[in-house]
């Protein structure tokens, strides 16, 4: 079933304005805070009204400004995660499921289905967190939406907790036939569980397969959003090199170079310690930081501070020089 | 670039939000201050008059309710302008309601009555000295209609056409007191007890019927002068009555401002006032 | 000792609380539901306006109303031969006037303490407005409407300016408890103005237990 949707609305900080479609997957949003991600999805849902526009799932138009269409929530078969889930906190998590459908065997299902049947008679309040958004899902299916939103469907979860519960909503979703939109910040996340992304900037919506743009963000809001690390101002030199401003030797770039870029992305984890790519690069420690399970270190290179990832092994204040292959430069707007 | 022009809206988002607190901020300081200087006033007038006590002298006059127009308009007006030193402030109330506060303690300087039972009750009590009393002023109890009203009413047998009557109550208001007894007289009570509405004071019987909610009441005759929404249909005869309605005044005992409150008991009974008095309705007692 | 200030008392306040309640809840709810702000400030200025006067100055409102010499009073009395006035409906008209602005008040400040994502989800899950009302809002909501119960019903039983104004001091029939202090202080008769004192703060002790026991109820059924 196909979701159009194409909306218009003001923000306190600034307008939101996307537009896309998509068919049968699991489409994730990334953007900044405040960009109105779970703005649009309550659009969607219908419990906010755009200002213009229109929203339609299959055959069904939910939202239509021009023809003085808006569905009311009730009846648009959208279903919604919440980040604080929003149990009902009266009704055990039978009830909380069976308010919604008489169908028993839908619910018996469904507590099965998501390991909740010895917690049938809990309350919200005895549950723990990953038990509450399993809760807060059966519900959410008890109802048999068309579509489902999920807004930051894991970041009220710790981190233990965190990749256990991503892998079993992967299952879950490859039986869901419906589209599903994920909002997230969370770059793990969505790289794992949807295979479209869109990333949804202050100027516009660039929506593409996840690992492309992962590998090309193309405009350099979204190459940080997908969280490159290094992002330098550059003057194109031919078609498949450019010149970072202040560098004296020029990097060769696998992806052709438009006439007009100005600006080149280095992923701070592609920046390698062997000598066979074209680019080389000769650097100077400046300092590093240790992550539980990685290195983060900087350093100069021709007066332009590079960051670099790597592992922990490696003795980063030793490094003088680094290689950068031509596919891993990102050509960006 | 982008971030940069976030950074300056951020900026000035801050600066506005940073501005209305400033605001706030003044306003209060402004409030406070404003209040503080006249908290200072007020300390600076009391702190002057309390200075000049010798001087200046407050009485209070523990008055019944129907004396409250004549005594707040003319009476205490034309006293003031006389006695210039002197500030009189009157507290209007049912008979009894007044009786009861000054044996609880109120701080009254003179007691005026619609009746002498309550004058009576406090010389017994010798909280009032019998020698200060002066019966001053004679009442009499009228039966009153809604001008509107287009019942034809005649005398006190037609209290019977009234499904609502609204009297003083009998316990605690002379002006019910005297209803209870003029109309066991007249025959007429045991109608009226049962469809009466019982008025803690004679002001608020009045108004009833002004109103209309009740079709019929007793008043004093200088109640029904002073509004216009009601009308007089009869006057109750005094042989129904053991006494003359008698409104006594005196000096209370525990008074502090004895001299003063013998210059307005001497005000009151002076040929100026007689013509007030007699314009609102009242008779001198001779 | 009279008893029918008792007897009155009892049953206009008993009218009045269930007539107050269902009123204050409902269009407290009503309000709380509306999207327009402006159109919540005026519902709730409007509302609060009677907690704010005082209650002689209601009775007059109330009078200007039902007063038979009042275009609505007098056309109740023309047409359909009822006179508000000095009538026992007096003494409920206004005890629930000056108790519905705590019930309203108190029910609003139920509902927003209800975490508001969980009325969205409702309508995401298909729940109509009305199953919303009864199977979230109100169970969620009803320790603070029996609070607001309770105040209304202490407010409702004391009422005396706005009744003596509306209804008048009839006895046995408009006489309630606060009218029947008032009358014995004023004939000086402490000793039964202090017994109905008595009567009036045993009825309230009463509804407080009752009340707090349902209370108690309500939240073990909650959060």
């Amino acid at each position: 079933m196909k979701l159009f949707v194409d909306i218009q609305k003001k923000l306190r900080d600034h307008p939101l304005q996307v537009a896309f479609e998509i068919e049968a997957t699991t489409l994730g949003i990334l953007g900044a805070s405040g960009c109105g991600k779970s703005m649009l999805l309550k659009c969607i849902a219908g419990i906010e009204t755009p200002d213009s526009g229109r929203i339609q799932l299959g055959e069904r138009v939910l939202f239509d400004q021009e023809k003085g269409i808006n569905l009311p929530p009730q009846k648009r078969k959208v279903g919604l995660l919440f980040q604080q889930y929003a149990l009902f906190p009266h009704l055990t998590v039978y009830k909380n499921l069976s308010c919604v459908t008489s169908d028993q065997g839908l619910i018996l299902k469904l507590l099965h289905m998501f390991h909740l049947e010895n917690v049938r008679n809990s309350y919200p309040r005895q549950l723990s967190g990953g038990q509450k958004q399993r809760v807060a899902c059966a519900r959410m299916l008890a109802f048999e939406p068309e579509l489902l939103l999920l807004d930051e469907p894991f970041s009220a979860l710790d981190t233990a907790l965190k990749e256990e519960l991503q892998l079993e909503l992967h299952d879950h979703l490859a039986d869901f036939k419906g589209n599903v939109l994920i909002v997230s910040h969370s770059l793990d996340e969505l790289y794992r569980l949807c295979p479209t992304l869109a990333i949804l900037t202050e100027s516009d919506l660039i929506k593409g397969n996840t690992s492309d743009l992962f590998k090309q963000p193309q405009t350099v809001e979204a190459a940080r959003l997908t969280g490159c690390k290094n992002i330098f101002s550059v003057k194109p030199l031919d078609a498949h090199s450019v010149q970072v401003d202040g560098w004296k030797i020029p990097l060769s770039v696998a992806t052709e170079v438009p006439k007009d870029c100005r600006y080149i992305g280095i992923r701070a984890h592609d920046l390698v310690l062997d000598d066979t790519a074209i680019n080389q690069l000769d650097v100077e420690y400046i300092s590093s930081q240790q992550t539980p399970f990685e290195q983060n270190a900087w350093f100069n290179c021709q007066e332009t501070n590079l960051w670099w990832k790597g592992s922990k092994q490696i003795e980063a204040a030793r490094i003088k020089r680094f290689s950068l292959s031509p596919e891993a430069i990102m050509v960006l707007k | 670039m982008a971030a940069i022009y976030k950074n300056k809206v951020e900026e000035g988002i801050r600066m506005k939000q940073h501005h209305k607190v400033k605001v706030i901020r003044l306003l209060l300081v402004a409030f406070l201050f404003l209040t503080a200087c006249t908290a200072n006033d007020k300390k600076t007038a009391t702190s002057s008059s309390s200075s000049s006590q010798t001087e200046e002298q407050h009485l209070l006059i523990a008055a019944a309710a129907s004396l409250e127009s004549v005594m707040e308009k003319q009476i205490i007006p034309a006293f003031e302008k006389e006695h210039p030193e002197t500030t009189v402030e009157g507290n209007y109330d049912s008979s009894g309601k007044l009786q009861a506060q000054i044996e609880k303690g109120l701080e009254a300087d003179i007691f005026f009555s619609a009746a002498t039972k309550q004058m009576d009750a406090l010389v017994s009590q010798k909280l009032i000295d019998k020698k200060s009393v002066v019966p001053l002023l004679q009442n009499q109890l009228v039966m009153i209609v809604p001008s509107a009203s287009e019942v034809d009413w005649r005398d006190f047998s037609d209290l019977k056409k009234a499904e609502m009557i609204a009297v003083g109550d009998p316990a605690s208001v002379p002006a019910g007191q005297y209803a209870e007894k003029g109309l066991k007289a007249l025959g007429y009570w045991d109608y009226v007890k049962n469809h009466a509405s019982f008025g803690t004071n004679v002001t608020e019987v009045l108004n009833w019927v002004a109103e209309g909610s009740a079709q019929a009441g007793l008043v004093y005759a200088t109640d029904a002068a002073s509004s216009d929404k009601v009308k007089v249909v009869a006057v109750l005869p005094e042989d129904t009555l053991n006494e003359p309605i008698i409104y006594p005044v005196a000096l209370v005992e525990k008074s502090q401002e004895k001299a003063a409150a013998e210059e307005f008991l001497t005000f009151l009974e002076s040929k100026e006032v007689a013509k007030y008095f007699e314009d609102t309705g009242f008779i001198m007692n001779k | 000792m009279e008893l029918s200030p008792i007897i009155i008392s009892f049953q206009t306040a008993m009218l009045s609380i269930v007539l107050t309640f269902f009123s204050g809840t409902l269009i407290a709810y009503f309000v709380f539901r509306l999207k327009n702000h402006g159109l919540k400030i005026l519902f709730n200025s409007l509302f609060t306006l009677p907690l704010v006067l005082p209650p002689t100055v209601f009775g007059f409102f109330l009078l200007d109303i039902f007063g038979v010499q009042q275009p609505i009073g007098k056309f109740l009395l023309d047409f359909f031969a009822v006179k508000v006035v000095f009538s026992w409906t007096a003494t409920v008209i206004a005890a629930v006037a000056v108790s519905f602005p705590l019930m309203y008040r108190s029910a609003i400040a139920a509902f927003e303490q209800i975490e508001p994502d969980l009325f969205a989800a409702a309508q995401t899950l298909g729940f109509s407005e009305k199953k919303i009302f009864f199977k979230i809002a109100l169970p969620l909501a009803l320790n603070g409407l029996l609070a607001g119960g309770v105040l209304a019903f202490a407010r409702g039983l004391g009422e005396f300016g706005a009744t003596t104004m509306l209804a008048g001091n009839i006895a046995g029939k408009t006489r309630t408890l606060p009218l029947a202090i008032y009358s014995a202080v004023a004939a000086g008769d402490w000793s039964l103005a202090q017994n109905y004192v008595t009567v009036i703060v045993v009825i309230c002790l009463l509804m407080l237990f009752l009340t707090e026991l349902f209370s108690r109820n309500a939240r073990r059924r909650q959060l």
